[in-house]
């Protein structure tokens, strides 16, 4: 077996992943008190309105039967059809992903970057102010809650300074605030790794020996030592894949972004089953996959590691 | 070190070049709105902020003057008239109105749209409005003619298709759902976009037959986070925002130089705790609930949460309309009076309850509180309990929630909907805790038989007082609306009024 039989192996261990998944958010949802018909009808539907739409939307079955009608949907492709907007969940996915998409990968940019760069300085200045400093703002907006830290940003460099538009997505200048956010609160996962790495490297003889040899500085650090604290920094990125997903809900909405964070806040207070178990279908997947991803890209960054199966 | 100064300087550099905010322009006006419309569904919405977003590309059947009386002005009828003891009312509508695909508006589209209320498979809240038609028929292409069961006053009030006529050729045609996507109306403004999450944009609409709009686009833009939609709104980022919390209104009108107007209305509209008054339940005495109401001070809460955003209830119809009832029981605070009637019904020591409030409603969380410190004075220890929106709606309408935290609007101009949920055969009164009272019962269906007016406001002031007598429910207040706007946005004074409200006749606003 080769890379593709791992792939293959790796793919459908994925699935009980996520099938258990939906089946504990289908679960968690149904178990919740509240009604989504009651919900979109509003206090004042009376009983017969209630049951038309119930059978409508198939919520007058048993638990166990809804949950595997929508299971052997969602494996025809059929996600369903929302009960609060009356449109296919895939549609409303598809008109907010990108939305979600930008502001996780530029959030990630940011924190990658940023925490790279000031851990790498922290490690070559270890234990000067510098280092402190470093550890210092890292822990400063790691601790600050991310819906705050949003409205702060917004007062002062939209409503004071008026550098930025508030709210709504309406070019490159509205994106700094809400990716900064992001980048900001996250970049503390990357700084630290790599500043304790990057020492942990700079003290192997490899290191010396470059130096020894004359090999500038700058490319003895850029290269030869970078290159070996790429692997952690790469399993770090997709464990905090879902965080950063999470994150965005939140920043999501200070922002008035509507990508699919909201998307979902709003179905899950609408009880709209049929998108809440989509949208987590789809980030449960995404997280898997970026998993896989990495673990794929350490072969080809680092060729003593082999894929499990691989030829030895 | 000198890498993170020049990184910084780059950041910075970047954000102030990049960040050019455009101001509003004058040819478009912006509105912020909390909640994005679901579905822009004439027949099936239940959110307001759809109703604003429909009321620009619709016209309404018939409006309702300042004096609260039925009007054919800015609406799409000649006249109507109302004959046979209110059973048969004619329509006459106007001649010459295009929807936005450019089909004449005619008596079958009205025709079509009291069907689709009608029509219960469509599934509208208001389906049981319409339930009383026996007959719609057309005279000719711009005359229908309704016909009712019997006698029924408040028709008018519930069921004028809540001001939307639709297009019958255009529905046909697309079906509902392609409705939804791309809504046309015979409005001011016609329908360009719904960027989900983000906005719907509108736009002037060049064959309105009415009122020409002075400001060419309209965009809603969805603010899910209240602050945000402040700074947007002091920053000029939005030109308008209705229906502004009244603590936030009031901050931003103490705020000197914010650039900004303010303006408020009556609406109908009231805020009164409900109880559960099912025989298991500890508020089915009267006695009980009666000593609440004398135990609560309105005026304290109003301070706390409103300010001057609001004007303390006595009955249930705000004192602006005919049917306020001036004599009801206001319940003044009275500790002493309270105190006795507790001892009366056997509780001299008080006893333990819950007082219930929808999550995330801050005012009403806020009320709630102060009325549980309020009604420790008398010895009723009451917990408050917040549940999330579903959950509230559910615990509520079964009967385990003893105390709740209502708000109420009724449609205008008749009041019907403040009395109508005491009815005890009415859907509302088992979701407001259940209340019969069979005196009241007959007040209010003769109030729906009787024709004349001044007769008619008698009733609803005697089955006030009566419902006022047994604490049905206890009205705390009634709210004014406060709406924030661009000071340079004009908005003629006639439309701060409970029967009209900015927000409807936006073709109405223009730029200074």
């Amino acid at each position: 077996m080769g890379k593709s039989g791992y792939v293959v192996r790796r793919l459908l261990r994925t699935i009980p992943i996520v099938i258990g998944v939906t089946l504990v958010t289908f679960l968690i949802l149904h178990f919740t008190p509240g009604d989504p018909v009651r919900i979109m009808l509003g206090p004042y539907a009376t009983q017969e309105n209630i049951a038309i739409l119930k059978e409508q939307y198939g919520l007058d079955h048993p638990l166990h039967i809804q949950y595997i009608t929508w299971l052997g949907n969602i494996l025809q492709g059929e996600f369903g059809t929302s009960i609060r907007y009356n449109r296919p969940v895939l549609e409303l996915v598809q008109d907010r992903v990108g939305i979600t998409l930008m502001l996780t990968l530029s959030g990630l940019f940011i924190s990658v970057t940023l925490g790279s760069v000031l851990g790498i300085f922290a490690a070559l200045r270890q234990n000067s102010w510098l280092d402190y400093l470093c550890t210092f703002q890292a822990m400063f907006w790691i601790s600050i809650p991310g819906f705050w830290l949003a409205i702060i940003f917004l007062y002062i460099f939209g409503l004071q300074l008026r550098w930025v538009p508030i709210g709504g997505l309406t070019g490159f200048s509205s994106v700094i605030l809400p990716a900064l956010v992001i980048g900001l609160q996250e970049e503390a996962w990357f700084a630290r790794p790599m500043r304790a790495e990057m020492l942990g490297v700079l003290n192997e003889g490899y290191i010396s020996a470059a130096r020894a040899k004359g090999v500038k500085y700058i490319r003895v650090v850029g290269i030869h030592a970078l290159r070996n604290v790429m692997i952690p920094m790469i399993t770090m990125l997709a464990l905090r894949l879902p965080w950063v997903i999470a994150g965005s809900v939140v920043v999501e909405v200070v922002f008035a972004w509507g990508g699919m964070g909201s998307l979902l806040v709003n179905s899950v207070l609408a009880r709209d089953f049929p998108v809440v178990q989509g949208i987590l279908l789809i980030i449960a997947i995404t997280v898997v996959l970026a998993n896989l991803l990495a673990d794929l890209v350490y072969s080809l960054i680092d060729p003593r590691i082999r894929v499990e199966g691989g030829k030895k | 070190m000198r890498k993170i100064v020049f990184l910084s300087m780059v950041l910075i550099m970047v954000m102030a070049f990049a960040g050019f905010v455009s101001a509003g322009d004058d040819s478009e006006v912006r509105i912020a709105v909390q909640v994005e419309p679901s579905k822009l569904n004439p027949i099936t919405y239940q959110d307001t902020e759809t109703g604003f977003v429909l009321g620009s590309i619709c016209d309404p059947l018939i409006t309702v003057d300042e004096d609260g009386s039925f009007s054919p002005n800015n609406a799409i009828i000649e006249r109507f008239s109302v004959e046979e003891d209110g059973t048969v009312i004619t329509f006459v509508i106007r001649r010459g109105i295009k929807f936005h695909n450019g089909d004449p508006l005619t008596a079958h589209d009205v025709k079509f749209t009291y069907e689709s209320f009608m029509d219960e498979n469509l599934g509208s809240p208001h389906h049981r409005y319409y339930t009383g038609i026996e007959d719609i028929e057309l005279v000719g292409d711009y005359i229908l003619r309704l016909t009712l069961e019997e006698t029924d006053v408040t028709f008018l009030t519930l069921a004028r298709i809540r001001g939307h006529v639709l297009p019958k050729n255009y529905i046909e045609e697309v079906g509902w759902d392609g409705y939804e996507r791309h809504p046309i109306g015979s409005g001011p403004y016609k329908f360009v976009e719904h960027v989900p999450g983000s906005r719907i944009v509108l736009e002037k609409f060049d064959d309105y037959w009415g009122q020409e709009p002075s400001i060419d686009r309209v965009e809603f833009r969805f603010y899910p986070e209240l602050s945000t939609a402040i700074m947007a709104l002091r920053t000029g980022a939005v030109d308008f925002m209705p229906e502004m919390p009244a603590d936030e209104f009031m901050d931003l009108e103490a705020t000197p130089g914010s650039g900004l107007a303010f303006g408020t209305y009556q609406k109908m509209e009231d805020h009164r705790i409900c109880f559960n008054k099912r025989e298991d339940s500890i508020f089915n005495d009267a006695r009980i609930r009666q000593a609440v109401a004398y135990a609560i001070d309105v005026n304290e809460l109003i301070a706390l949460t409103r300010g001057e955003m609001a004007v303390p209830a006595r009955g249930r119809v705000p004192s602006f309309h005919p049917a306020f009832a001036e004599e009801a029981n206001a319940y003044e605070l009275n500790l002493e009076k309270a105190r006795q009637l507790l001892e009366e019904a056997g509780y001299p020591d008080g006893f333990e309850t819950e007082i219930f409030a929808p999550a995330g409603y801050r005012e009403r969380i806020q009320e709630v509180q102060q009325i549980q410190v309020q009604l420790a004075k008398i010895g009723i220890k009451a917990e408050v309990v917040t549940v999330e929106w579903g959950t509230y709606l559910d615990v509520t309408a079964d009967g385990e929630a003893p105390m709740f935290r209502e708000r109420w609007s009724a449609g205008v101009p008749e009041p019907i909907g403040f009395v109508e949920s005491w009815h005890s055969q009415s859907s509302w009164n088992p979701i407001f805790g259940v209340y019969n009272n069979p005196k009241v019962d007959e007040l209010i269906d003769e109030i729906r038989r009787t024709i004349d007016d001044n007769e008619r406001w008698k009733l609803y002031h005697q089955v006030q007082e009566i419902a006022m007598d047994d604490v049905a429910d206890y009205p705390l207040y009634w709210p004014l609306v406060g709406d924030v706007y661009n000071e340079n946005l004009h908005i003629p004074e006639e439309l701060w009024d409970p029967f009209k409200i900015p927000i409807y006749y936006i073709n109405h606003w223009s730029f200074k």
